[in-house]
């Protein structure tokens, strides 16, 4: 029996299909305004790659902010839930998720059957989530996925004393007009964000094996500054941004027993 | 008229109604409350409480009757006092007990449950504070800006004396002595320091006990001053037993609430109209038969129980809270996730029930309330969720607090490290609305529950 899982996020709305446990097809598109068309689109263009129709799915469960918007969905779940079940089918030793979306960041502590025990996120701070890192690339002129590269050239990453995103914005114009090389004031973006999403973390503590999710995982830069500062090594999923739709995809084949 | 809805919903008798015409009108005008707050009041009241159970309503009522003599005080009563949102009830209590013709209350309490809470329309006071002595984006607190922004609104009156408290909070008595200045009012100090060794807790140090006793005799002499009347021993007496009594009675409702099977009372309801009624004393509340109010809503929920009905799922995960919200939104999402607060902050603990040496009152009274504040937030929050078993907790933390913003980081890493007991920190304001909103806080809200209600499951199995 086939089933779905969607994420409709801030920034992007992913879907996953299944079949028994396999993954059939999945799709990412930008979330856009409209919600609910957002989750329509994905669904649609994970249908057309599986080639299958909506008919054939047997369950759908729906998770991210716009969760309960979905209209398709049979159940909708919290993307912590759908996290954490993602990322232990993804990597069954998994015992962290760090997940780094759009407009929030968390750490996530799961057991050894994928069940959340604790975690910790962003509360009404954007600062160490992937708006940041968007902000900033555009203060700096850069394409956003070429900032981890030139992250990981920097030799002594600039202190960036505040990690709000809008006055960290300022402080780069003042750092740029003091001459600081481009790889250290992007390094130095890199290092301040990750400390705030360590720091956060540590209120449920790091433990191995570490998983790094989320759309801002495909940035090889916050990789490295996060293994620097948690002394762990950080694997990333083949394809981190899907996680929370695949757990979303098999919290619904657990409907179907 | 058009208010006689919203009343009668909030447990009003219709003789009531017409006695009180005419003080409802002019307080209705003083707040600038329209026919169309009025109906939001009716809307938010419907939605956000339990209008099935009587005692809820009149809890309600008794709310906006409380309100009502607050803004008419100045006309009415003899003298007004303003004391701290209590940081000492002990000390409000007495000088409650005095006479009817002294009004005491804390406004800010009184205020944001109403104009807030039923209404709606606290941006309006909170805005006058900002433009004034408490600005915007300075992290002041919410209850300090209502207090202020009701005076400079004139939506409440300008006290005659004010019982101000720095042992827990230094934004309270800064805030009065300015106030003091601008508008010639005396301040009564109840200070002292806040240092106390934490491993002490429930025992408090003697000097910071003799000290802040003394400080009370202080204030109660300048209370006799500005007012003429004279707390004497009998009346300390009489504050006590009422406040003991209702303890006894809120306990039992506490009790039904702990062993009952669906949860019989939301938060909201919990926490607006119960706790607070029974916790933060008034002359209204203390000229109304509270204790029988608390009696009925025993009854009512005992009813429930009897039946096997509750307000949320058979199985719900229990928590503890923090302090009881006076802004139904955001204390509704903590419902609608399916958790079931059975306890808060506010209730006192076994280890805090050891009987005190002291023989004199205020000795004894400054003791009781020196275990419940400052720094063993902590440790007293780790007893409650020990001795209630729970399944977790939720701590708010409004960042213009200066107790609240610290420690409830510090509680959670000691409940959860020390009891294994999952805490979730929520950075909002149970006063201002527009410090947070309740869809943001909805998700993490709904996460919580759901690794509690799985954590449960698993444990069932």
């Amino acid at each position: 029996m086939l089933v779905a899982g969607i994420d409709v996020g801030a920034a992007t709305a992913k879907a996953v299909i299944l079949n028994d446990r396999e993954v059939l097809s999945y799709a990412i598109s930008p979330t856009g305004f409209d919600v609910v068309n957002a989750a329509n689109e994905v669904i649609k263009l994970a249908l057309e790659k599986a080639n299958c129709s909506m008919n054939e799915i047997g369950f759908i469960v729906s998770t991210g902010y716009a969760r309960s918007a979905v209209p398709f969905a049979n159940k909708a779940v919290t993307e912590i839930r759908c996290h954490a079940k993602g990322a232990h089918f993804q990597l069954p030793a998994v015992r962290t998720i760090i997940d780094i979306g759009g407009q929030d960041s968390k750490v996530i502590r799961v057991n050894e059957k994928g069940n959340v025990v604790n975690f910790t996120m962003n509360d009404k701070c954007a600062a160490g989530t992937g708006r940041f890192f968007e902000v900033m690339a555009k203060v700096l002129g850069l394409d956003i996925n070429e900032m981890g590269a030139v992250a990981l050239k920097s030799s002594q990453p600039c202190q960036i004393s505040s990690t709000c995103t809008v006055f960290a914005e300022s402080e780069m114009v003042s750092l740029r007009a003091q001459g600081k090389r481009r790889e250290d004031l992007i390094g130095g973006i890199h290092k301040a964000a990750v400390s705030r999403i360590v720091t956060m973390g540590k209120a449920v503590g790091y433990e191995r094996e570490v998983v790094l999710t989320g759309g801002v995982a495909k940035n090889i830069g916050v990789k490295k500054f996060l293994e620097d500062e948690i002394k762990m090594e950080v694997v990333i999923p083949e394809e981190p941004q899907i996680t929370g739709a695949l757990g979303a995809a098999l919290l619904a084949d657990a409907e179907l027993g | 008229m058009y208010y006689d809805e919203l009343l009668r919903l909030c447990g009003y008798e219709p003789e009531e109604i017409e006695n009180e015409r005419t003080r409802i009108e002019k307080a209705l005008e003083k707040l600038e409350l329209t026919p169309k707050d009025i109906d939001r009041g009716v809307k938010r009241v419907s939605q956000y409480f339990d209008i099935e159970l009587t005692s809820i309503r009149k809890m309600m009522g008794l709310w906006l009757k409380s309100l009502i003599d607050l803004v008419l005080a100045r006309e009415e009563r003899e003298k007004i006092i303003y004391c701290a949102a209590p940081p000492f009830p002990q000390l409000a209590n007495a000088m409650v007990m005095v006479s009817k013709e002294i009004f005491v209350t804390s406004p800010e309490v009184t205020v944001s449950q109403t104009l807030g809470g039923i209404f709606d329309k606290l941006n309006p006071v909170l805005e006058a504070a900002e433009g004034d002595l408490l600005p915007a984006g300075l992290a002041y607190c919410s209850g300090l800006q209502v207090r202020l922004g009701g005076i400079i609104k004139g939506v409440i009156p300008v006290p005659d004396l004010l019982v101000s408290s720095g042992f827990v909070c230094d934004e309270t008595p800064k805030l009065d002595e300015l106030v003091s200045k601008r508008y010639g009012i005396p301040v009564a100090y109840v200070d002292g320091v806040n240092d106390e060794l934490e491993e002490r807790w429930p025992r408090v140090s003697d000097k910071r006990i003799e000290y802040i006793a003394q400080e009370a005799r202080d204030a109660l002499a300048i209370f006799e001053e500005v007012t003429g009347y004279k707390v004497t021993e009998e009346v300390s007496q009489r504050a006590n037993e009422r406040s003991a009594d209702l303890l006894t009675r809120g306990n039992r409702v506490l009790d039904l609430i702990r062993s009952a099977d669906p949860s019989p009372i939301s938060f909201v309801d919990m926490g607006i109209a119960f706790r607070l009624a029974t916790r933060v004393a008034n002359t209204t509340t203390v000229s109304t038969d509270t204790g029988g109010l608390v009696d009925l809503l025993y009854r009512e929920l005992k009813e429930r129980v009897d039946r096997g009905e509750g307000v949320l799922p058979k199985g719900a995960p229990r928590i503890a809270m923090g302090l009881p919200w006076t802004e139904p939104t955001g204390a509704r999402v903590i419902d609608e996730a399916g958790l079931a607060v059975i306890v808060d902050m506010t209730t006192i603990t076994e280890l805090e029930r050891i009987p005190s040496e002291y023989e004199d009152y205020w000795e004894r009274s400054a003791e009781a309330t020196l275990r419940f504040c400052g720094i063993k937030f902590a440790r007293r929050f780790k007893q409650i969720c020990k001795e209630w078993g729970v399944d977790g907790a939720i701590l708010n933390y409004p960042i213009g607090c200066r107790d609240l913003c610290v420690a409830p980081v510090k509680s959670r890493d000691i409940i959860m490290k020390e009891l294994g007991v999952p805490v979730l920190l929520l950075e909002c304001d149970h006063i201002d609305t527009r410090d947070y909103s309740a869809e943001a806080m909805r998700n993490r809200v709904e996460a919580f529950a759901e690794m509690l209600k799985a954590a449960k499951a698993a444990k069932t199995k």
